[in-house]
C-alpha cells in the first residue's frame, strides 16, 4: 500500500491526453477464429484425463507475479499421465484467470510456456522496474503528453512482452509440452464497475478484433492501480455489420431481435423479466441478469459508450474467480466446464487460487484519531482491491461439490501460513513493481512449496497417475528466518 | 448462478442420445435427448443441430425450479421441429 502511494505521487505529477487503443473493426465473428479456448484446444488438444485444471492469480505488484510464478513451476514440475505419454501438469492447464500484478505472469506463461519462467524472473520479477518507470518519464518528456497508464503499458511492451499481440498466444500454441492454458487477463470497467475479460467472446460485443491487441496493453489494464495509474482506454466499435451479419450465419449463437443483432446468450440472460408470464424471474437467477445487463452496454445501442475505461481488475473481482466461477455454472459460455461435467468430458477438477493479498501496517488501532485523507482515500481504493472475497470461493466450493471427484481446491494465500511472524513478512511486503531480490526468490519458493504440500494436489495428482515431487524447500524452512519468536 | 436439473426430449419421442446445446453454445455439448443434466436458471433455448449447424430441434423455456431438485426429479423440456428455412 506504501509503495501504491510512491507510484501515485510520482505518476500523478503526470499530464494525460486521450489515445485509445488500439485495435481495428472485427471484420465477421467466427466460434473457430480468434483468441478463444476452442480455437487453441483444435490447435493442441489437452491430453490428460477428463480433468478440469483452472488456477487464478491475484494480488499486486510484482509480488503477486512472483508468487504465481512459484504456483506454476510446481506443476511445471509435477509429471502426469498424459494419453501414452507423461506430461507437465502446467502443460494441462484449461484456464488461467488473473487480476492485478498476477496478470504479469499470466500473460508471460501464455506467450512462452513453462520454458519461460526462467526469463520472467531476469525480465521482469528481478528487475527495478519502478526506478526505470521515472527515470523513462523524466528523460523523455514526451511522455508527459500521454495517459499515465501509458508510462507502464510502454514497459511491459519494450522490456517484457516485446511487441507480441493476441495473434502471437494464439500462434504460440503447440501440441505436447508446448500446450498453452487459455489465458484470461481481466480488469475492472469503469462504467458498470463489473469485470472485463479479454477474450474474444468480450471483443464480439465491442466488435474488436483482440488479435491485434497487444499483450502488454491487456496487462496494463488489469493491473491499472487506480489514480496513480490511468484507465487504459479502449475504443468500442458496436454496432457493427459482423454483427448483424452473424444473425444469419449458422454456429454462431447470434440472432436478430426487434433491438439489434444480440448472443442468444445474452437475449435469454435479460429475456426472464418478461418472458411468459413469469412475474420476476430475474431474481431466481440475479448473476445472470447482471451478466446480461452489463453485456448488453456494449453492444452501444445509445451511442454513449464509444469507449470503454478500464482499470484494475481487482476492482471488481479481487481473486481473478468471477470468469472460473461463470464457466463452471453457465451452459452458454465457451468453454463451459458445466457442459463438460454434464457429458462426462471431465469429472475431476483442479481449482488453484494463488492469492498475493498484502496487509501493509498501521496504526490505526492505537489512535483515537480518525486516520487522515491520505489514508482515508489509500485504504477506499485499497479495500476492495485487497479484501478476499471467501464467500465466492465457497460459492464455488458448492457448486461443484456433485460433478467432479476428486474436487481438489488448492489455496496458494498467506493467510494459510501458520506461522505468525512469517505470515506478517510476506504480508507486509510492499506493493509494488520492484522487490529485493530476496524478497521475490521467497514468493517464488513459497507458491512452489505451498502448491506442492498441499494434500488437494496431491489427491488430484494421484488420480492422474502421477507424483507430487517434495517441496524443496518446504514452507516450514522458508518461514524459518522469520518465525515469531516466543513470548 | 442457480442451477436445475432438465430432461429435455423431442415431441415425436426420437432422437435419444442426440447432442443439446443450450443458448446458441455450439461448442460444448450440454447434454443428450433423454438424460437429465444441469442448466441455468431462467430463460434458456435448448436445441439440437445438424451437422451444418442449421438448428432442427428447438424450444425456448423458463426454468423456474428453485436450485437443489435431484437429478432423479427433472424439469421435462420437450423440443419442438423447426422448420427449414426457406432457400433463397
Amino acid at each position: 500500500m506504501k509503495t501504491g502511494w510512491s507510484l501515485a505521487a510520482v505518476l500523478l505529477l503526470l499530464a494525460a491526453c486521450a489515445s485509445p487503443v488500439r485495435t481495428s473493426e472485427l471484420p465477421r465473428i467466427d466460434q473457430n477464429a480468434g483468441y478463444r479456448y476452442a480455437v487453441l484446444e483444435q490447435k493442441a488438444p489437452k491430453t490428460i484425463d477428463k480433468t478440469v485444471v483452472i488456477l487464478t492469480f491475484s494480488g499486486g505488484g510484482t509480488r503477486a507475479a512472483a508468487l504465481a510464478d512459484g504456483a506454476l513451476r510446481a506443476l511445471a514440475e509435477t509429471p502426469v499421465k498424459a494419453g501414452d505419454a507423461r506430461l507437465p501438469l502446467a502443460s494441462q492447464i484449461d484456464l488461467v484467470s488473473s487480476v492485478s500484478g498476477g496478470s504479469v505472469t499470466a500473460a508471460y506463461f501464455a506467450l512462452g510456456g513453462t520454458d519461460g519462467l526462467g526469463d520472467l524472473e531476469t525480465q521482469f520479477l528481478h528487475s527495478d522496474v519502478m526506478s526505470t518507470l521515472v527515470w523513462r518519464t523524466l528523460l523523455d518528456p514526451a511522455q508527459l503528453a500521454y495517459p499515465r497508464i501509458d508510462i507502464l503499458e510502454g514497459y511491459l511492451d519494450e522490456k517484457v512482452f516485446h511487441g507480441k499481440t493476441y495473434a502471437d498466444l494464439i500462434a504460440a500454441e503447440q501440441p505436447g509440452r508446448g500446450r498453452r492454458p487459455f489465458v484470461v487477463l481481466n480488469a475492472a470497467d469503469m462504467a458498470s464497475g463489473s469485470v472485463f475479460s479479454f477474450n474474444q467472446d468480450q471483443f464480439d460485443l465491442i466488435c474488436a478484433d483482440l488479435a491485434e491487441l497487444k499483450i502488454a496493453d491487456a496487462v496494463a489494464a488489469s493491473a491499472a492501480f487506480p489514480v496513480a495509474l490511468s484507465a487504459l482506454t479502449i475504443r468500442n466499435r458496436a454496432p457493427c455489420p459482423a454483427q448483424r451479419q452473424a444473425t444469419t450465419t449458422p454456429g454462431t449463437g447470434w440472432i436478430m431481435t426487434e433491438n439489434g443483432p444480440v448472443p442468444r446468450r445474452l437475449a435469454n440472460d435479460l429475456g426472464a423479466d418478461t418472458a411468459q408470464g413469469v412475474g420476476y424471474p430475474a431474481a431466481q437467477n440475479l448473476a445472470r441478469f447482471r451478466r446480461g445487463t452489463v453485456a448488453l452496454t456494449y453492444l452501444n445501442r445509445e451511442g454513449t459508450k464509444t469507449y470503454v475505461q478500464l482499470l484494475d481488475g481487482g476492482i471488481a473481482d479481487n481473486l481473478g474467480l468471477t470468469l472460473p466461477l461463470t464457466l463452471l455454472t453457465s451452459p452458454s459460455e465457451s468453454p463451459s466446464f458445466l457442459n463438460w461435467a454434464n457429458t462426462g468430458k471431465a469429472d475431476k477438477l483442479l481449482l488453484l487460487v494463488v492469492n498475493a493479498r498484502g496487509q501493509a501496517a498501521n496504526d490505526f488501532g492505537q489512535s483515537a484519531r480518525p486516520p487522515g485523507i491520505f489514508d482515508t482515500l489509500l485504504t477506499t481504493i485499497g479495500t476492495p482491491i485487497d479484501s478476499t472475497s471467501y464467500q465466492l470461493l465457497g460459492k464455488i466450493d458448492q457448486l461443484v461439490d456433485g460433478p467432479f471427484n476428486p474436487k481438489s481446491l488448492v489455496m496458494v494465500d498467506f493467510d494459510f501460513i501458520a506461522d505468525p511472524g512469517c505470515r506478517a513478512h510476506f504480508q507486509g511486503m510492499a506493493t509494488s513493481w520492484t522487490l529485493p531480490g530476496a524478497e521475490v526468490d521467497e514468493l517464488i519458493a513459497l507458491g512452489k512449496a505451498m502448491v506442492l504440500q498441499s494434500p488437494d494436489y496431491k489427491a488430484i495428482v494421484t488420480a492422474l497417475g502421477g507424483r507430487v515431487p517434495e517441496a524443496n524447500p518446504s514452507v516450514e524452512q522458508i518461514c524459518a528466518p522469520f518465525k515469531a519468536k516466543p513470548s | 448462478m442457480a442451477l436445475c436439473w432438465v430432461k429435455v426430449v423431442r415431441s415425436d419421442g426420437g432422437g435419444i442420445g442426440t447432442p443439446v446445446y443450450v443458448d446458441g453454445n455450439y461448442i460444448d455439448i450440454a447434454g443428450a435427448v433423454g438424460t437429465p443434466f444441469r442448466t441455468e436458471t431462467g430463460l434458456n433455448t435448448f436445441e439440437t443441430i445438424d451437422a451444418g449447424f442449421i438448428v432442427t430441434w428447438q424450444k425456448t423455456s423458463v426454468i423456474i425450479t428453485s436450485p437443489g431438485n435431484a437429478g432423479s426429479n427433472p424439469v421435462l423440456v420437450t423440443l419442438n421441429p423447426v422448420p427449414p428455412a426457406p432457400s433463397a
